[in-house]
């Protein structure tokens, strides 16, 4: 969608058009659907999640009062969406499971490392399975990248930054993941990943930190 | 400089070489960033291995992201009118309880019923006109289908929410199990007033009776 025929849409939702509404939707489900892949956690259904942030756009998009602001609201709506769903999820957690890894997360990544899988659509699950556990600042850019006809513009209008941090964020996740690949490959039990002087954050712990500005 | 990163004020700093090499694979690469890399490579050689190994891991990634995220292409945006009367439906449950909103459906029913009632809106009234005739001869399931649709073009019915599951129980001719299920339509219809059963409790709860009494709204949220 070109960026004028988005501010129209934008203008037609903000104003209660539905079609416009449809039309936002249609065209940035995509990237969104990436957001929460980025941040949600393990066990969260990805179309549950896309259905809860479809439904806030609906009940909430004419509150908006920038049209070119759609885009970042999009992203903090998914966000919330993620990070209440982790909230809910570590919850259970402390009462079920109280320590570290699920077993299946476990077992998957285990399986994946000893059968030393060279398929190319494994090695690319195991890259985005890595992806999810880089520090979100990381691995968002990375798997925002991935969605396909999205730049880097795009991606910093998204996520709020310059263009020059998505570069840079790109370069260093790309490392990171290219490095725990074959830390993985060499059979070494990786800590939590995460670049040299930057503390690591897991997804539920950031999930935690902070509720996204709607 | 180590290993790939040049360190800057305690924060690993990409190098040039892997930024440009990530332009050039994600298709952001302008001809002066081609020039440098070139000129680079003249000096290391093994950078176009790089550059191939970075585009082979990024095209593998992306199918793997594009395989998770292809779902999106079937969540469609809610329609808002059907939100809100979902919505409304929700919150009389949630806040009110089934028993109330069965109270309403009884005192609907005996309204609807009464002479001069205004009966379901759309055309016919209600399952008895205008749909049955047409599927009486059809199979359960079809006959159920086609009763949506009539009623969702007529505006009768609103929605259907999510079957209720009741139990499992081994079928009576031994053969499989039957699946006991409550299927739950929301049905709309038009009145001119109507009454609710305002239920009388004792001092331990139990209900000793009950008033019907005219429902009085401004139309916001009756319940």
């Amino acid at each position: 969608m070109k960026v004028l025929e988005e501010r129209r849409f934008a203008v037609g939702a903000m104003a209660g058009d539905q079609e416009a509404v449809r039309a936002i939707w249609h065209a940035h489900r995509r990237w969104v659907a990436a957001i929460l892949l980025a941040h949600k956690p393990r066990e969260a259904d990805l179309e549950d999640l896309l259905q809860e942030v479809a439904m806030t756009l609906v009940r909430q998009v004419h509150t908006l009062n920038d049209p070119a602001a759609v885009r970042p609201w999009l992203r903090a709506v998914a966000l919330n969406a993620a990070r209440t769903h982790g909230r809910r999820q570590k919850l259970t957690r402390k009462m079920f499971a109280p320590t570290g890894m699920q077993p299946s997360e476990r077992s998957e990544a285990a399986r994946e490392v000893d059968t030393g899988r060279t398929d190319a659509r494994e090695e690319g699950r195991r890259a985005l399975r890595i992806a999810r556990g880089l520090p979100a600042e990381y691995g968002e850019p990375l798997i925002l990248r991935a969605v396909r006809g999205l730049s880097y513009k795009q991606i910093a209008d998204i996520m709020g930054v310059p263009v020059t941090t998505i570069e840079t964020r790109l370069a260093r996740a790309r490392r990171m993941v290219r490095e725990e690949m074959l830390r993985e490959e060499e059979g070494t039990t990786a800590g939590r990943i995460g670049p040299p002087g930057v503390p690591a954050t897991s997804t539920d712990d950031s999930a935690e930190s902070r509720e996204e500005p709607l | 400089m180590t290993n790939g990163m040049e360190r800057n004020g305690g924060l690993a700093a990409p190098q040039r070489e892997d930024v440009l090499i990530g332009r050039v694979t994600d298709g952001e690469a302008t001809p002066a960033d081609w020039a440098e890399l070139e000129t680079m490579v003249r000096a290391d050689t093994t950078l176009w291995h790089r550059l191939a190994e970075c585009q082979r891991a990024h095209a593998r990634f992306e199918q793997a992201v594009e395989d998770e995220i292809a779902i999106a292409e079937l969540v469609e945006a809610p329609d808002a009118r059907a939100l809100a009367k979902v919505t409304f439906v929700t919150r009389v449950r949630e806040s009110s309880g089934w028993l109330v909103a069965a109270a309403i459906g009884l005192a609907w029913l005996g309204f609807a019923r009464a002479p001069g009632g205004t009966g379901p809106v759309g055309p016919g009234r209600g399952s008895e006109a205008g749909i049955v005739p047409s599927i009486a001869s059809l199979p359960a399931e079809q006959a159920f289908e086609q009763y949506k649709r009539a009623g969702l073009a007529s505006g009768q019915v609103v929605a259907e929410l999510p079957k209720v599951f009741v139990e499992i129980r081994p079928a009576e001719d031994g053969d499989g199990q039957d699946v006991l299920f409550v299927r739950r339509v929301v049905e709309r219809v038009r009145a001119a007033d109507v009454n609710v059963l305002d239920f009388k409790k004792d001092e331990h709860g139990q209900t000793i009776g009950a008033e019907s009494k005219p429902l009085t709204t401004n139309g916001a949220m009756p319940l």
